[in-house]
């Protein structure tokens, strides 16, 4: 079955490939990590408002011209409808979005993540980069209350959306619930994914106040820890052992 | 065994002391500064084996909107090199606006490249006129050799020989999620550079190498460390960062690998194969082993498990490091051992078979007796106590003698899988002693607080380690003792290199020793305060300390605070070494200077000692292997900061599970690409793959003369350990499984079986 979006931004990039990885925390993921995987070999050329995306795996070849712009993944059945609202911006888009409960109106390059746009022009740097392609989940945050990858999602695509980061789920002095739980399991080893571990657990918790560990160990699954702790981290999630 | 108590060491309420930093975000790694002021670096690799670079084009990169520099072996010199010794090489860097830019400008970099005949298998190059690879003069090989008694003589003494070769062993790659990366700019002609590295003060003088500039122009800075430890001693990527912020006229630049090309070229465990030749009596004792080990990419560590662990009178080690047209191998977390143990676990097992007696006893019959020195050294000692004490408690726990049957034997399951359990123990040779313990300071101020001043990143538990340690030694409350200025090299000394497992084998003396110096000046300015002036003949060997006050021995009612004792002096700074670098690790002369009251030449521990048992159920038909059970110990010395070592440990445990299991790099041994550049293509575990209950742990404590407050490193030799779940497949299906230079998933089993190919 074919899926019709419309997003009111021109486009530049082959990240909008991404588009409709959405990319929702967890087993879910599995899909998008192919489709991030595809993306990684990739050459994409700009010639005025057109831009060429060739990608050398299993995708195919992408051809998006000027105004409206549609973008076919090959092998999938989505199909992404990109209207620019502004031409003036050029391949900028203005978003409104809320992060931490504070408001933005930010004006954003088309081809940056939201990843990038909260660590490189909001500070907010609690949000990893890892692998930037949507394999470790080290980039996630809530959107709507949904844990997400920020890495796989376009900063013009967040107009209109809640955004919480790890820097958001407390006043940094209180910890919140779940801060707590890896507080009091010291669930951290190098920290480095931790941030992204606490954004899917929260989002685990506000889907599903009580979790078994299986639950947990699902909810988690789109994570990587290089350090490994995830005895500890399920634990502490699930606040036993 | 009575163990000296703590007032504040051990004690579980003083918990770990940044770990909020973790929790909300605000731990800065090497990324997280700078926001919206810096531009940023990405490099292009090269694509062939062996040869040298003909040409570079980058006008159409240059052209790029957006595109700030580009630079090469020519305008960095000392870290681009115009000869390509492996597929993957960096050749060109790109300076842009974002990374996104630079990392597309890099596809329109022309390189060409004079190529040459390469050599990209391991075992190739241990053939005759094999090609050389160009990274060693002449050769491919760099031998190594070890001598105990005389194997020929051992010969005559063996009622029962065998040889097994052992193929190469599982390589993994170990790219941390936070890619290799570096932040550098220039004021003047002063540089700075930021890079998360285990090792601060050496990252500096590299750098100063690198850019050959005076050392005083150069400041260096690493606070956290997004993992990869054991090999973040990388500091290339400062240099590329400061040539490239020169290019851009001194402009902030982070330089960042790719994901993929993190996994391409920076450190992957090297693999090991080697063959054993052994001898032992019928009851099951040892006599002689003649071995030869190779080792794709390192030479490092050649025999330290089969000297620690064992006895074995007649010994002759041989074997060689191979180089060649691959990315280079190197050190892991657990460093040296975890090939090396499972060789040796699996040749021992073979030779138990053969023996006619289980796992369990030849283990037992061989492995060095509780408190037994070192058989080659007299100044150095090894965990032996440990070592047993872990090996019993895992195999009790586990019920390992009752559950233990013949390979492939009676142990079908009521599912139709088999059941299978394995045994594996060993002694490694660090997360006691770094070597390299460097210096600490600690600083008193006038207000009664006590600073600890580290010359290193500060990576997981570190801090709350050395608070631990100083607060103990001080006589001071957990929270009177802060973390200071940290990661930089202009304020600290140089405390070494962040190894042995949270600062505990490496700092750790060094803070304890800076502790004990800076009590001693606070005790002299105590005494000429009321009310232990009045005190006639007081010296300040008539003085402890306790919960923050100083105290006179003969009558602990006259006390003062630290405060009190400050008051009116300027602060006060206790510095401290530790292990003298030719000291430890090697036992070359025991302790080069005295340290804790210990005179010079005091034989030192040089170990870390684990023991795993694993329990498995194998689905002959898909090749799946499931962990039912998994019981670990490992030697803790003294267990300072409870949750910490847990954490530490725990991880090591389940490491040892992606090792056996997961792991796995492709190779293209056409060109010695790694084609499993990607996380998804590594088969990292994930939470689907551990179940909690099933993990049992269980620290081992001790007393260790040589460490600070007893404690050393934990969570490295259990990383090794990952032997005993290949055990348990052997024991389930009656077939060794070959890990074939990678992790034994479904399709190695099913090969093993005979139902694929
Ligand atoms: S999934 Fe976004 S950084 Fe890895
Ligand atoms: S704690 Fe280091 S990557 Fe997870």
């Amino acid at each position: 079955m074919s899926e019709e979006k419309e997003v009111k931004k021109p486009h530049l990039s082959r990240r909008e490939f991404l588009k409709d990885a959405g990319l929702i925390v967890g087993g879910a993921t599995i899909g998008s990590i192919a489709l991030a995987s595809a993306c990684n070999n990739d050459t994409t050329t700009v010639a005025g408002n057109t831009v060429t995306t060739t990608v050398t795996q299993t995708v195919g070849t992408v051809t998006v011209p000027a105004g409206t712009t549609t973008i076919t993944q090959p092998g999938s059945t989505s199909v992404v409808t990109v209207t620019p609202d502004d031409p003036s911006l050029g391949d900028k888009s203005r978003i409104n979005l809320t992060v931490n409960g504070r408001a933005y109106n930010l004006t954003v390059p088309n081809h940056l993540s939201l990843a990038w746009i909260l660590r490189e022009e909001l500070g907010l740097f609690g949000t990893k980069i890892g692998c930037d392609m949507g394999q470790c989940g080290a980039c996630t945050i809530l959107v709507d209350d949904v844990a997400i990858y920020s890495c796989v999602m376009l900063a013009c695509e967040a107009d209109g959306k809640k955004v919480t980061t790890v820097e958001g789920l407390s006043d940094g002095i209180t910890l919140s619930p779940i801060q707590q739980k890896f507080y009091d399991k010291e669930a951290v080893q190098c920290g480095y994914c931790t941030p992204g571990f606490l954004m899917a657990a929260e989002g685990l918790l506000k889907a599903n106040s009580n979790p078994t560990e299986d639950d947990v160990r699902l909810a988690l699954s789109g994570h990587l820890c290089m350090c490994q702790n995830f005895r500890k981290t399920i634990s502490a999630v699930i606040g036993g052992v | 065994m009575t163990l000296p108590v703590f007032n504040v060491a051990g004690k579980p309420e003083n918990h770990d002391c940044h770990i909020k930093e973790y929790l909300t975000g605000k731990a800065d790694y090497t990324g997280d500064h700078m926001p919206g002021r810096k531009l940023f670096g990405a490099m292009k690799h090269a694509t062939i084996a062996h040869g040298t670079i003909k040409s570079i084009d980058a006008t159409k990169a240059l052209n790029e909107t957006g595109v700030k520099a580009v630079i090469t072996y020519k305008e960095a010199p000392t870290v681009l090199n115009q000869t390509i010794l492996y597929w993957g090489q960096p050749v060109v860097g790109i300076v842009a606006d974002d990374w996104y830019t630079a990392c597309r400008a890099i596809n329109l970099v022309d390189v060409t490249y004079d190529e040459l005949p390469s050599i990209t298998e391991a075992d190739e190059a241990l053939k005759p006129g094999a090609v050389l690879s160009g990274k060693r003069e002449g050769t491919n090989l760099a031998p190594a050799s070890f001598t105990r008694g005389d194997v020929d003589a051992g010969r005559q003494q063996a009622d029962i020989e065998l040889e097994t070769i052992q193929p190469w062993t599982t390589t993994y790659q170990h790219s941390p999620i936070e890619s290799y990366q570096a932040l550098a700019w220039w004021i003047g002609d002063h540089l700075y550079v930021y890079q998360g590295s285990q090792n601060l003060h050496g990252n500096k003088s590299a750098v100063v190498n690198y850019l050959e500039m005076p050392a005083n122009k150069v400041h260096c800075f690493a606070r956290y460390l997004g993992g990869g430890h054991g090999a973040r001693l990388s500091n290339w990527e400062s240099g590329i960062a400061a040539f490239m912020s020169k290019a851009v006229y001194g402009l902030p630049v982070l330089f960042r690998e790719t994901k993929k090309h993190n996994m391409l070229f920076h450190i992957r465990q090297y693999e090991v194969k080697s063959t054993y030749k052994w001898g032992a009596k019928n009851d099951g004792s040892l006599v002689y082993l003649d071995a030869q080990n190779w080792v794709n990419g390192s030479g490092a560590g050649m025999s330290t498990v089969m000297r620690t662990t064992w006895i074995i009178p007649h010994v002759k080690w041989e074997g060689a490091g191979i180089y060649i047209n691959v990315p280079d191998r190197g050190s892991w977390r657990c460093v040296a051992d975890p090939p090396f143990a499972l060789n040796m676990t699996m040749a021992m097992d073979k030779l138990a078979e053969k023996l006619n007696i289980s796992p369990y006893e030849i283990r037992r019959k061989n492995m060095m007796p509780v408190d037994m020195p070192d058989q080659d050294s007299p100044y150095r000692y090894w965990g032996s106590k440990e070592v047993n004490e872990c090996f019993e408690t895992v195999a009790r726990e586990s019920g390992y003698t009752s559950k233990w049957h013949a390979p492939g034997q009676n142990n079908k399951r009521t599912d139709g899988r088999l059941h299978g359990i394995g045994i594996h123990c060993h002694t490694d040779s660090h997360g006691s002693v770094a070597g390299t313990s460097m210096a600490g300071i600690v600083l008193m101020q006038p207000d009664g607080t006590a600073l600890i001043e580290a010359g290193c990143t500060k990576p997981h538990n570190s801090p709350t380690m050395l608070v631990h340690f100083t607060a103990e030694t001080l006589g001071m409350k957990y929270e009177d003792v802060f973390v200071g200025d940290w990661g930089n090299s202009d304020t600290t000394l140089n405390s070494g290199s962040h190894g042995g497992s949270a600062f505990t084998g490496a700092g750790g003396s060094a803070f304890v020793s800076a502790a004990r110096d800076c009590r001693a000046k606070v005790f002299a300015a105590a005494i000429t305060k009321t009310p232990l002036k009045e005190i006639a003949g007081i010296t300040v060997d008539d003085l402890d300390a306790k919960d923050s006050e100083i105290f006179y021995k003969p009558d602990p009612t006259k006390r003062i605070t630290f405060r009190t004792a400050m008051n009116g002096t300027p602060p006060i700074a206790g510095y401290g070494t530790g292990w003298a670098a030719a000291g430890g690790g090697t036992g070359g002369g025991g302790l080069q200077r005295p340290l804790f009251g210990l005179p010079v030449g005091t034989a030192v521990n040089a170990q870390s000692a684990a023991a795993s048992v694993a329990e498995v159920a194998v689905d002959t038909d898909t090749g799946e292997v499931e962990i039912l059970g998994h019981w670990n110990a490992t030697g803790c010395g003294r267990v300072i900061f409870y949750e910490g070592v847990m954490s530490q440990f725990g991880s090591g445990t389940e490491l040892q599970i992606a090792q056996a299991l997961y792991y796995g790099d492709v190779y293209d041994y056409a060109t010695g690409a790694v084609i499993g550049s990607q996380f998804t293509e590594t088969q990292l575990p994930t939470t689907m793959d551990i179940r909690p209950s099933r993990h049992n742990l269980y620290p081992i404590e001790g007393d260790d003369h040589s460490a600070p407050l007893g404690a050393h490193g934990i969570g490295e030799p259990v990383v090794g350990s990952y032997a005993c779940i290949l055990s348990a497949i052997y024991n389930a299906i009656g077939v060794w499984v070959d890990p074939d230079h990678g992790a034994c998933n479904p399709d190695k089993v099913l090969k093993a079986l005979g139902k694929a190919t």
